[in-house]
């Protein structure tokens, strides 16, 4: 078949609705060139003006996925935004407890076993100071608090 | 970025004490404090605020007369350093506040507590540090 026959075959089945989107794109191309045959110049006018319009929609296209595109990555530098505050604002929490239980700790042995029992620890604590305040005593304020005084002295840890 | 601060051993200003020896395990060995029935007590920060003291750290036993003998000389070494000392004595029991040379805005202070019950004899040392001026106002926060 030559070139003007498969041409005129392509423009007959495009009538028909039956081309492909690279048959009828190869019908513009043919249709914009020189060498057209007579028989098909009457053809000429409305393939180059259907080329045009094949073109248009293929531009939207372009610029819509481009505004899509800048709209992604516009959406992603916001995801990553709030991604890398969330980071820093759970580091900065993280240092902050760190930060407070070096400072603050209730802590006791006894026999090498750990106890974490503000409560109880305190109450050791309170004993201990108890000591230490009565020790100030004068004679007469611990005669005093031998008779109405309490025996947290005593405590044994 | 997280910063490391320290957390046991030697802290704060307790550091260039004889009685450390003590609280390091030098006197009572790990294999010694079951039966010596150690029990170390430490708390720092928010807890000691009633007694305007930042740092508390206390170290109780049951010593054997060796290991008393050692704590008297360790207690008595850093007497010789202290601003000032004073004891009371009540029948067998025994108790010594030293005040230490202040460490910045910290004053500091080392009790030693001795308790002679039956055959037993229960020693307490603690060193404490704080913002508290002297032992009489600490005495006036404990009641």
């Amino acid at each position: 078949m030559n070139k003007k026959e498969d041409i005129q075959q392509l423009a007959d089945r495009f009538f028909a609705g039956e081309t492909t989107l690279a048959e009828e794109q190869r019908l513009y191309r043919f249709f914009r060139g020189d060498d057209i045959p007579t028989e098909l110049l009457p053809l000429r006018e409305m393939f180059v003006s259907l080329s045009l319009i094949g073109i248009a929609p293929d531009k939207q296209t372009t610029r819509k996925t481009t505004t899509q595109s800048r709209l992604k990555v516009s959406f992603r530098r916001k995801l990553f935004g709030v991604a890398a505050a969330v980071a820093v604002i759970l580091a900065m929490s993280t240092t902050l407890i760190h930060i407070d239980r070096e400072q603050n700790y209730c802590k006791a042995y006894v026999n090498d076993r750990l106890v974490t029992d503000k409560a109880a620890i305190m109450s050791s604590v309170a004993a201990t100071m108890s000591d230490i305040g009565e020790a100030g005593q004068t004679g007469a304020d611990r005669q005093l608090h031998d008779l109405f005084g309490s025996d947290d002295g005593n405590a044994d840890h | 970025m997280l910063i490391t601060l320290p957390v046991w051993g030697i802290m704060y200003a307790q550091q260039g004490l004889n009685v450390n020896a003590l609280f390091d395990g030098k006197v009572v060995t790990k294999a010694q404090t079951q039966e010596a029935k150690v029990v170390e007590v430490k708390v720092k920060g928010r807890a000691l605020s009633k007694y305007n003291l930042n740092f508390y750290r206390s170290y109780s036993f049951q010593a054997t007369p060796e290991q008393k003998a050692k704590v008297d000389e360790l207690v008595e070494r850093d007497r010789q350093n202290a601003v000032s000392s004073e004891t009371t004595r009540r029948g067998r029991n025994t108790t010594m506040i030293l005040t230490m040379i202040p460490d910045g805005a910290n004053n500091r202070f080392v009790c030693y507590i001795t308790k002679h019950n039956d055959k037993q004899i229960n020693l307490t040392v603690v060193y404490m540090e704080g913002r508290v001026k002297n032992i009489s106002e600490l005495r006036k926060l404990i009641k």
